[in-house]
């Protein structure tokens, strides 16, 4: 299973290596280039390190997903498909990847905050501003808000892999999947949204966060094995 | 006597289009034999039918006498027609990826048989040709050492020399613990390293022979081919 995983990331780290050059050189550019400077290169630059920033941002949900459904669409999924590997352990193998490709999202959205931050004082400014914050933070509610980001991000994953490959066995032809596909997405969200503002529990107590983290596991572990059977009957590959 | 494969009364439609037709097939190992049919005959749909890519919808496929599963992947080696490895590996990577997912993998045989098809595994998938791709795809296939080698249409386009090269890899893969089934429909390319040969057309066996009675008759394979179609 973490050998799938590895080979994965292998191929996102030599598919993205120039982006990842692009980001850290954009990065770069933004902290050492002087605000005073008013020309089209400074104004490239900061645009583009506002967007790297907005889809980093927007990306930490959604990107692991897009990835493992990507894993059932390439070329790829054909070798997978030749290995011995239980369903069980591919499909976990693919949630534990969208994890972390997830967190390489959040790393580039936080370091660029950082950045932000540095850029607007002076560094040991900068430094005392971080180090306040850290102090003034506690580490339980930081501990309780991280753990339940990567449930709603395994969530939106278990969601959306489950609606792909339904949609995938139930249409073959690739046009009627897609849009069955988000108009089952968009439902399964809705009432799971549903249900959670009416269960309506404070996430900020501990036993509100535990129950709305132990439901919310408990149904991405429902959706999970709902997908391996899906998997392990049914999904076929034509080509 | 054990048979490697063993299909009863397998058929797969998909829609109104039926692409295997109660196929009855028992194949024992020691061979090399010849899926051979006109395109759209069934021949791919029945090789991932065994590797369990695709399910069969009434019948029972066993291999090495297990029904099939994701389990019985293990007792197969299968090459696709189409690209399936991670275009940012080097041929190095893509043995090292087998050597780690595969245990009966056998690095050795791999790099002997990257030298006999003159692969340099240094370089990057992306950058090669067509015809080495093909050569990569059988090289890290044959290299497991499983009982079902299973080859769909391992010679493509590729020119003469290079499916020279690849008929006698794969010549030299055969022995008597395992099975080669090659999907194709280049017979005269593979008359000379066939055992046997099944027929395919619609989804239907037509005939499964030996190629030695098939040059008792005085026929090449492809002349007994054309005579077969030619009466459908």
């Amino acid at each position: 299973m973490f050998k799938y995983i590895k080979w994965e990331l292998f191929d996102f780290r030599k598919s993205n290596f120039r982006i990842l050059i692009l980001i850290s050189a954009i990065y770069g550019l933004f902290y050492f280039i002087p605000f005073s400077n008013d020309g089209f290169l400074t104004t490239l630059i900061a645009l583009s390190f506002f967007i790297v920033i907005f889809v980093s941002g927007f990306s930490i949900f959604i990107y692991g997903s897009k990835k493992v459904i990507d894993t059932f669409r390439k070329p790829t999924f054909m070798l997978e498909s030749m290995i011995s590997f239980s369903p069980y352990k591919i499909l976990l193998a693919k949630y534990l990847l969208a994890i972390l490709l997830n967190f390489i999202c959040a790393f580039i959205f936080i370091f660029g905050i950082l950045i932000v931050v540095a850029k607007m004082s002076t560094f040991p400014k900068a430094l005392n501003v971080l180090v306040e914050l850290f102090v003034d933070i506690n580490i339980i509610d930081l501990l309780r808000s991280f753990i339940y980001l990567v449930i709603l991000s395994t969530t939106f994953t278990a969601i959306v892999t489950f609606c792909y490959i339904l949609s995938r066995c139930l249409f073959p032809n690739r046009k009627g999947s897609i849009i069955f596909g988000i108009i089952l997405w968009y439902f399964i969200t809705y009432i799971t949204e549903e249900f959670f503002n009416f269960i309506s529990l404070d996430i900020s107590s501990f036993i509100g966060f535990s129950i709305l983290s132990i439901i919310r596991i408990l149904f991405i572990a429902g959706l999970y094995l709902a997908t391996v059977k899906l998997i392990e009957n049914k999904l076929e590959i034509y080509s | 006597m054990e048979y490697l494969i063993d299909l009863d009364n397998v058929t797969k439609t998909y829609g109104n289009k039926t692409a295997l037709a109660n196929v009855n097939l028992k194949l024992e190992p020691g061979k090399i034999i010849g899926l051979l049919g006109p395109n759209g005959s069934g021949k791919t749909t029945l090789l991932k039918t065994l590797m369990h890519i695709i399910r069969e919808q009434e019948g029972v496929v066993k291999i090495c006498n297990h029904l099939t599963g994701y389990e019985t992947r293990k007792y197969i080696s299968f090459m696709p027609d189409c690209e399936f490895l991670y275009e940012t590996m080097k041929i190095s990577d893509a043995i090292k990826y087998y050597e780690e997912m595969f245990s009966d993998f056998d690095k050795n045989k791999a790099y002997d048989f990257s030298q006999k098809l003159g692969l340099n595994i240094n370089d990057e998938l992306k950058i090669l040709s067509k015809g080495n791709k093909e050569k990569v795809a059988l090289m890290l296939t044959l290299s497991r050492n499983v009982p079902i080698y299973l080859l769909d249409e391992p010679l493509g386009n590729l020119d003469p020399l290079i499916k020279h090269e690849m008929l006698t890899v794969i010549k030299m893969a055969s022995n008597p613990n395992n099975l080669l089934l090659i999907s194709t429909h280049l017979i005269k390319d593979t008359e000379g390293i066939l055992d046997e040969i099944i027929l395919l057309k619609n989804g239907c066996v037509m005939n499964h022979i030996s190629v030695e009675d098939i040059i008792k008759q005085g026929k090449t394979l492809e002349q007994y081919y054309l005579e077969v179609f030619s009466h459908v």
